[in-house]
């Protein structure tokens, strides 16, 4: 009776019930079920709430990953559901051809206090041990692994039905399923081969604006005459006033600007430096650009990336 | 009762009739067994139950009663079902042929206190493999928390039978399925050949 041990690198990146950095070994420990699966050593990445998580934590945590590359066979990376989807989006494009699993998991109760101790308990301890399982599969991408579904990270969004799912994700972007046991769906899983690619930077110095009557284009151009690129959460809107377009047009004609919505008919012809993305989650729009601005500021460029697809984020309508 | 059975489906004929023979004794005791040897392994839940649970986040081994596993060659799953079945503090029982030793992971989960209580490990012979499995159900049966009516079921009953529990719980406290739960209880008290089957005397 062998079973091949795995080596699991568990990157801590939120407060875990006011747990010390100390104590993390222990708290490992008091899991001896992880151990029967796979070997598991803990990094601490970051000690506040998961609300508190900025892109440079992102950064730290690709980089800590990165490092340990060749010395673990996958990570596993625990976070509080605040700000998650933009971590594990983030982390799809700083660590792009990745060779080796990266699964965020967690529970809905981390960093909030609850009398349902156990029940809490019960849901981290069973997440973890389903994202440390993942581990023993081809799985080549950034994952989240919450409740009986492992998922895309780039294409996942928040559900609010109050199940152990908390996120949720288009058909095609759900890559492994608990019934009994785990089962991965290899025909959708990215397959990957080479060298895993670490990118060190995001570009953090853009304005995030939503669409609204009260918006005036003059506040706007004096507030981001150093910006680097803008983004437009335009909701339900289906065009722009027309205040802005003249302001993308002339003042920022060389910033690019991406409107973010799934009912925008406006075609904004003429404005080269204007895309509008309705195939993207919200989160992934932002890391996506945030990375994109990174490797070009030249609008043409900016928007053809945007198009494309990078690691497997864009949402492919039926 | 609903039990997952898990057991290596490459394993030789010889042990995979041994895999036949502990479906077939848990299926004697009135076990719904569900298995990876078996290839629609669900026939315990109906299609609206698995949609259910499959919307929940919840995982199906959640909802059996016990986890047994036959670990002569134990299956990459088999620890994964096993931590598994821990996390949601279901009874496991481990069990393997007379001369195969307790993987050193298992006794490292046998030797924790939090584990050790759900954990049981055997070594089987032909003669004892059906008192193993009967003492497990047992086991599974009598444990603590258990005695509390958890299982839903679905009865439908006539008009006639209404009317009668009615009037049979009116000025008691008991609700009519409180009622029906306390006959059923002293029907299984009574039943001879039943608790005789249960204590193997046959």
């Amino acid at each position: 009776m062998i079973l091949k041990r795995k080596k699991v690198c568990l990157l801590v990146c939120s407060s875990i019930f006011g747990l010390h950095k100390d104590k993390l070994n222990d708290w490992v420990k008091q899991m001896p079920e992880l151990g029967i699966i796979a070997d598991i050593e803990p990094v601490f990445v970051f000690s506040g709430n998961s609300i508190d998580i900025k892109p440079e934590v992102w950064i730290k945590l690709a980089q800590e990953i990165s490092r340990r590359m060749s010395q673990y066979d996958g990570f596993v990376v625990i976070h509080g559901v605040d700000n998650l989807l933009y971590t594990a989006s983030a982390l799809s494009f700083l660590l792009q051809n990745l060779i080796k699993p990266v699964v965020f998991t967690g529970s809905k109760y981390i960093g909030i206090e609850t009398e349902k101790k156990d029940s809490k308990n019960i849901e981290i301890k069973a997440n973890l041990i389903n994202a440390v399982q993942v581990i023993n599969y081809e799985f080549t991408e950034v994952g989240l692994m919450f409740g009986n579904r492992l998922l895309r990270a780039s294409q996942a969004s928040t559900t609010s039905d109050g199940s152990l799912n908390i996120f949720t994700v288009p058909d095609a972007g759900v890559l492994g399923r608990i019934d009994f046991s785990f089962r991965i769906f290899d025909q959708v899983v990215i397959k990957n081969t080479g060298k895993a690619k670490l990118f060190n930077k995001l570009e953090a110095n853009i304005e995030i604006l939503n669409l609204v009557p009260v918006i005036n284009s003059k506040m706007l151009a004096k507030k981001n005459i150093d910006k680097q690129g803008i983004i437009i959460n335009a909701g339900g809107y289906q065009s722009l006033p027309e205040d802005l377009i003249l302001f993308f047009g002339r003042a920022a004609r060389n910033t690019p600007v991406i409107i973010w919505s799934d009912k925008f008919l406006s075609p904004i012809l003429g404005l080269k430096n204007i895309s509008v993305i309705n195939n993207l989650t919200w989160e992934t729009t932002i890391t996506k650009f945030m990375w994109i601005l990174t490797q070009t500021h030249n609008v043409k460029k900016v928007k053809g990336l945007m198009a494309r697809d990078i690691v497997g984020e864009i949402i492919y309508s039926k | 009762m609903k039990i997952y059975f898990a057991a290596d489906n490459q394993a030789e004929e010889k042990l995979q009739k041994q895999f036949s023979r502990i479906v077939d004794i848990l299926n004697k005791a009135g076990v719904v067994v569900m298995s990876n040897l078996i290839q629609k392994n669900i026939k315990g839940f109906s299609s609206q139950d698995l949609e259910k649970i499959g919307q929940s986040g919840e995982v199906l081994l959640e909802k059996m009663d016990a986890l047994i596993i036959e670990s002569t060659r134990m299956m990459p799953e088999s620890g994964y079902l096993i931590a598994l079945a821990l996390t949601h503090k279901k009874p496991i029982l481990c069990i393997a042929p007379v001369g195969n030793p307790v993987n050193n992971n298992l006794s490292h989960l046998q030797r924790d206190k939090d584990t050790a209580k759900f954990l049981i490990s055997k070594n089987y012979t032909e003669n004892n493999l059906e008192k193993i499995l009967n003492d497990f159900l047992q086991t599974i049966e009598q444990e603590e928390g258990r005695q509390a009516p958890s299982i839903k079921f679905t009865l439908r009953v006539t008009p006639r039978i209404e009317r009668y529990l009615s009037w049979k719980i009116n000025n008691t406290n008991l609700t009519k399925a409180d009622y029906l739960r306390n006959l059923i209880e002293d029907i299984i008290d009574a039943d001879i050949k039943y608790q005789k089957f249960v204590r193997h005397d046959y």
